[in-house]
């Protein structure tokens, strides 16, 4: 049932329509002529069009209208100019048709201005919704160029889910199928961590990145190596990344840059190890060299000393193999280690020059032979002078000072103390050590602590002091040198 | 089946990879490759009835170059060290590589292998060093990843040692 309005109603209605829209008429026969007209259709944008006129090829809104056979038409919003936009209603009286045009400009303004927010905020709930799917399962066209981004890269991109668990946000690339074929098969719950032991171990560094949810920063895991189902190891990488809050994980294939990486490393450590070869070749070489010269050295020690019945070749030998101790007991370098080893044998070799009636005399030597005797040591220190060998110059040393004594007491030069070359000092605790405690043809054996303890008292007058307790304290392996090196090497 | 994770851990070109080849896989190469990164291999082991699964990382060697992260370390239950006879300073890494180890992940169980027995002519590891560090109550095996020689006992007695922590 319709509702019925009053007059008063009905007029008010019209009142305010006419107050607030901008209103034309225009009467219209069935040919088009205008027959009358009302209102400023100015105002509304259309020609000024005069009584008489035929509008017909002007008021294409009257196009195959006329004449009105419906008796009523209504044409919302037409567009009259870029401007104006009327409703236009027309109806059949008689035989002239009314065109009721209103201005609905400013409605349609806001009409346009209320579709373009909706569409607006439509277009950013679209955005919002492929952005939340970009992050999750991403299909779209935007999702692909990921794909094929990450597929190029051989790079599989995860995002970790509140339960643990990871979720794909890619389909999984050819090469990663063979890797982990777990993901190809259920790209919603992934377990990177359950398949790789290296990544469980990982994933301790990388929840601690991302619990701190410091936006974009990441962390690497290094390269670790899979062994894949027909034998072919690969390597990979993890990379954990916050972005956003959101939980990312990538794991790449090392391809190139690994390779790069491998063959630098691989050369510098071939390079490596064939410098450790090499300098064993030559260190194995210069020890022969030194073992030739330390026999040939004997040899002429043992040539020089057969005149002395008193000295030994296991003698000589002993002397070096107590120096060499002493000097590794000290510290020295190795080099040096093997020339007091070889030069102190050295030490009479000035006997040569000493004449057989004084160096075998049987007994006690007079003040004129035992000043005679003691030129033997300068005499060993001119054979041996002007080499520029470091071997036979510490022999020198030797040779010139083994009676040398710390007080100043000693002969050839009466030197004190450091004056006295350290070579020197050593060799003369040593040699003094073992003449004691061996047989001679003019004297017994003393046992080593009958022999220790008459050196004792020349401990700081003849001996260095400090020498000298190193020695007491190497006493056990002395003892061992003097049991195992009895064979004359002569 | 208790699985336990044991790293391998020395100097380059000591033949950690070697050793886990030749146990895992029974298999070796004459041609030194470098290992960058990690490799995992897994190896099961019964003891007085009862199997351990060794989780074996396999990390490359310490040098100048490289370093051995912490975090590699991190859940290790045992410690395989591993020096080279004919290279003498690889035993001062190994021993560097032990006390990193305890800072990281304290007191675990650990062997020594000086590895390339085999090459036994060319030795210039320092026995007296090998000695006293016995005498301070470590376990040292001689092996060779080449010949396989006390490959097997070596993990034999790591495991031995981890099932005792048990």
């Amino acid at each position: 049932m319709k509702t019925q309005y009053p007059d008063n109603v009905i007029n008010k209605i019209l009142q305010i329509t006419l107050e607030t829209h901008t209103f034309a008429y225009l009467a219209i026969d069935r040919d088009g002529v205008l027959l009358n007209r009302s209102g400023n259709i100015i105002d509304l944008g259309l020609p000024d069009w005069k009584t008489a006129e035929n509008i017909l090829n002007e008021a294409l809104f009257l196009s195959g209208m006329l004449p009105l056979d419906s008796g009523y038409e209504f044409i919302p919003s037409w567009h009259v100019n870029d401007n104006k936009v009327v409703d236009i209603h027309l109806f059949q009286d008689n035989d002239t048709t009314w065109a009721v045009l209103v201005d609905k400009t400013e409605d349609l303004e806001w009409q346009s201005q209320a579709r373009q927010k909706a569409n607006e905020l439509r277009l950013l709930q679209h955005e919002m919704e492929q952005h939340k799917q970009s992050l999750q399962t991403p299909k779209d066209s935007s999702s692909k160029l990921h794909c094929s981004f990450f597929e190029a890269l051989d790079m599989m991109a995860l995002h970790q889910n509140k339960d643990g668990s990871f979720e794909l946000l890619h389909p999984v690339s050819d090469n990663f199928q063979q890797i982990f074929p777990e993901a190809f098969a259920n790209q919603k719950k992934v377990y990177p961590q359950d398949k790789f032991l290296f990544i469980e171990n990982f994933l301790i560094d990388a929840q601690q990145l991302w619990d701190l949810a410091i936006n974009h920063q990441r962390i690497t895991s290094g390269p670790w190596i899979e062994t894949l189902a027909h034998g072919d190891n690969v390597a990979l990488e993890a990379i954990a990344i916050n972005w956003d809050k959101h939980k990312l994980l990538f794991l790449a294939i090392q391809d190139a840059s690994y390779q790069q990486n491998h063959d630098f490393l691989q050369r510098g450590r071939d390079e490596v190890l064939l410098n450790n070869i090499l300098e064993k070749e030559v260190h194995k070489r210069t020890e022969l060299i030194r073992a030739r010269e330390e026999e040939i050295a004997l040899r002429l020690v043992c040539a020089a000393d057969s005149k002395d019945s008193g000295e030994t070749g296991a003698h000589i030998r002993r002397l070096g193999l107590y120096c060499e101790l002493m000097a590794t007991h000290l510290g020295w370098k190795q080099d040096k280690i093997d020339e007091i080893r070889i030069a102190a044998p050295m030490h009479d070799i000035g006997k040569i020059g000493i004449p057989d009636a004084i160096l075998k005399k049987p007994g006690k030597l007079t003040d004129d032979e035992f000043t005679i005797m003691k030129t033997h040591t300068e005499i060993g220190g001119k054979i041996l002078s002007n080499s520029k060998s470091s071997l036979v110059q510490m022999a020198r040393e030797i040779a010139l000072n083994h009676h040398e004594k710390w007080d100043g007491s000693g002969y050839p030069q009466g030197l004190v103390g450091e004056q006295i070359a350290i070579g020197a000092r050593i060799a003369a605790i040593m040699d003094v050590f073992d003449a004691l405690i061996h047989k001679r043809a003019y004297k017994s054996e003393m046992s080593i602590d009958e022999a220790i303890q008459i050196m004792t008292k020349g401990r700081g007058t003849h001996f260095d002091p400090d020498l000298f307790d190193l020695f007491i304290n190497l006493k056990k392996e002395v003892t061992e040198i003097t049991r195992l090196n009895n064979d004359s090497i002569c | 089946m208790i699985k336990m994770k044991v790293c391998m851990l020395g100097a380059f070109a000591v033949g950690k990879t070697s050793l886990v080849q030749q146990y895992v896989n029974s298999i070796f190469s004459e041609k030194y490759q470098t290992t960058l990164g990690v490799k995992i291999d897994k190896k099961s082991v019964s003891i007085n009835d009862q199997t351990l699964e060794l989780i074996l990382w396999d990390l490359a060697g310490e040098d100048e170059f490289i370093e051995v992260r912490s975090s590699y370390l991190r859940g290790s239950s045992g410690v395989i060290l591993v020096a080279d006879g004919t290279r003498a300073e690889t035993l001062d890494i190994a021993l560097m590589l032990k006390q990193k180890v305890d800072r990281e992940v304290g007191e675990i169980p650990f062997i020594l292998l000086v590895n390339k027995a085999d090459l036994a002519d060319n030795w210039t590891i320092d026995q007296t060093r090998l000695e006293q560090l016995k005498q301070d109550g470590w376990f040292i095996m001689l092996t060779s990843a080449k010949d396989s020689a006390n490959v097997e006992d070596a993990y034999l007695a790591l495991a031995t040692k981890l099932q005792q922590t048990l």
